[in-house]
């Protein structure tokens, strides 16, 4: 028998320690609760240890269980890097490229053919199709690096490890002068009854969360019109259209063309969120590829120019 | 799945064997099985492992050498969890025995945690469980053994049949003619009966008609203050389970009393208690118990 441990048993714990509840466990690993209950049991026996304390539903961590965690994970993450690598076509027997997918789905167009030109004339790196869900698209080896950004940093998703790129303070509001006169200073409660735009949660999770959240907090009820667009070229549109007022995270204006003739730009919580919007490279944790991590460490500076360069050609128009 | 434990096993033996039917041998399995693991791990990894061109020229390919150096970074993870785990097995495990008060108090409860601690295997500590409470204590992890009186059967629960625990008999003076039944005549003396176990209700009836006459029940909480100070209230002796030094006012004499059973006492733990030792500990701890009683 040449593995001490059952690997799904490992597994199991992982996912149980980190979420803490059977129900959502089971669910993530796609099997009933009793079986999550089972291998926890197999588990403890197999290690001769209590790793959980018995409690109905939540799941609470030992000593013993808090100080097995660490190495039962890196196992874990070893062995979904390997079996990821060896699934994908056998990647780790011949020297193939980096397969990279950057989502560019907060970027603006400038910025993104930017990035894929750059990316292109690298011969390391080859671009692959977007994956339908790209962590379990990198879990699964369907794609080895993702650069991808969103509202605030996050905490990395599991199995994964992630090194941060870019970040942005602050949220934009952005708004047709002639089709929105507001009140300065600027506030969030100024759009109390206005008609708002934003981008679809899965594109920017957690970002109406936040409004959501902050304006409760402070004005005692949310926005009353807040609408979801599918991409940042229609919440676009209907801005410039004078439909409404836009919000996104970050520098908004550094990265898509905003013409300042006609519409007014205005920054929120520069001070509070310094790090609203993030921008990280996703890899799989455990990974040992020294290709990758130099990849990312190549990349990381040009990623930072090119937001530069963006912001500057932006700024110039 | 390449990584499966069963196809790396074959592969690990092919590797080191440096033979197909030498590894078959060596895992008990036929050629042919190791042949088709050996033929769905290159189908499955599409590159070729094992040169088998010639009769004698059995060679690992460089790729075959990559797939071990790959999994050996892994296994090495899983042996660094497994000394962590031992490690762990060594240092943190705490066995925890639970009782009732009365029992712990007793000289028969300080031997068994005595002869507990002497296991290696892991600390032992003590928890004190109330009437009522023991499957409770059990499932949620208060104590990891009850022991005591045995418990309504439940099928989630394992027991271990511990040595009886034998009664003797307390009293400020000493009787010369040792604890023979007829001596106890002569005196008022009382006998700890627990509820509810019902034979204990007939030890006072029993004890008469072995001829020792007309004796007490006593209850817990009076057999307490007796024991404390026994000089007070009106019995001359009470028949209990011997205390633990310490326990009770110091001037008390005790002789055991070999001719009444012995009380029934079990060792109650979960089934499925990840400690797996503890049947075999009990085991032990029980017939060390019962060695020592009989060379008295």
């Amino acid at each position: 028998m040449p593995y001490p441990f059952d690997i799904e048993e490992l597994k199991t714990f992982v996912l149980l320690a980190e979420n803490g509840h059977f129900t959502e466990t089971a669910r993530l690993l796609g099997i009933s609760q009793p079986a999550v209950s089972q291998r926890i049991a197999k588990l403890e026996s197999a290690f001769g240890l209590f790793l959980f304390t018995r409690s109905a539903e939540r799941a609470v961590l030992t000593p013993c269980g808090e100080k097995v965690l660490p190495a039962t994970k890196r196992c874990v993450e070893k062995h979904l890097a390997l079996a990821a690598r060896l699934k994908s076509g056998a990647a780790i027997f011949s020297q193939q490229r980096v397969r990279i997918w950057i989502d560019c789905a907060t970027l603006g167009r400038r910025l993104a053919s930017l990035l894929k030109l750059e990316i292109a004339s690298d011969p390391q790196l080859e671009q692959v199709a977007p994956p339908s869900h790209w962590q379990e698209g990198l879990r699964m080896g369907e794609v080895d690096l993702v650069f991808s950004g969103g509202f605030l940093p996050g905490p990395c998703p599991w199995g994964l490890s992630q090194v941060h790129a870019h970040h942005e303070p602050g949220i934009s509001a952005f708004w047709c002068h002639d089709k929105f006169q507001l009140d300065e200073p600027f506030t969030l409660g100024a759009l109390m009854d206005r008609p708002v735009f934003i981008l679809a949660d899965e594109i920017v999770p957690g970002f109406r969360a936040f409004i959501d959240d902050w304006c409760r907090r402070i004005y005692g009820k949310s926005l009353g019109n807040l609408r979801s667009c599918s991409s940042s070229q229609e919440l676009l549109a209907r801005c410039e259209a004078g439909s409404g007022i836009g919000l996104l995270p970050g520098d908004a204006g550094s990265r898509y063309p905003l013409a300042s003739e006609r519409m007014a730009v205005r920054t929120l919580f520069g001070g509070t969120l310094p790090e609203a919007y993030t921008y990280a490279f996703y890899f799989r944790a455990g990974e040992p590829e020294v290709t990758l991590m130099r990849v990312v460490e190549r990349l990381t500076p040009i990623v930072e120019s090119a937001f530069k360069r963006s912001r500057a050609y932006e700024a110039a128009m | 799945m390449p990584l499966d434990a069963h196809y790396l096993e074959v592969f690990k033996a092919v590797l080191s064997e440096c033979s197909m039917s030498q590894a078959a041998a060596r895992l008990r399995t036929s050629a042919s099985n190791v042949k088709r693991i050996v033929g769905n791990l290159e189908h499955e990894l599409g590159v070729s492992l094992f040169d088998r061109e010639a009769r004698g020229r059995f060679q690992p390919t460089s790729h075959a050498a990559r797939l071990d150096h790959e999994i050996t970074g892994f296994m090495r993870e899983m042996e660094a969890l497994e000394e962590c785990v031992f490690e762990l097995r060594q240092t943190e495990r705490v066995l925890k025995v639970g009782a009732r008060r009365w029992l712990c108090q007793t000289a028969y409860f300080v031997r068994l945690f005595n002869l507990l601690r002497q296991d290696k295997r892991t600390r032992v500590a003590f928890e004190r469980v109330d009437a009522g409470h023991e499957r409770l204590a059990l499932e949620s992890g208060v104590c990891d053994i009850y022991v005591g009186f045995e418990l309504p059967r439940n099928k989630r629960l394992a027991t271990v049949e511990l040595p009886p625990l034998p009664r003797a008999f307390g009293s400020l003076r000493e009787y010369p003619c040792g604890p023979n039944l007829s001596s106890l005549r002569e005196i008022s003396w009382g006998v700890l009966t627990f509820h509810p176990q019902v034979e204990d209700q007939g030890i006072a009836i029993a004890l008469e008609q072995a001829g020792a006459g007309t004796g007490r029940t006593v209850d817990l909480s009076s057999y307490r203050k007796w024991l404390t100070r026994p000089d007070s209230g009106d019995l001359d002796g009470v028949i209990a389970p011997e205390p633990a030094a310490g326990a009770g006012d110091s001037r008390l004499q005790w002789q055991s009393v070999s001719t009444l059973p012995g009380l029934p006492i079990t060792a109650t733990f979960l089934g499925n208690h990840p400690y797996g030792f503890l049947e075999h500990a009990l085991g032990r701890v029980a017939s060390e118990m019962t060695g020592h009683a009989l060379s008295i």
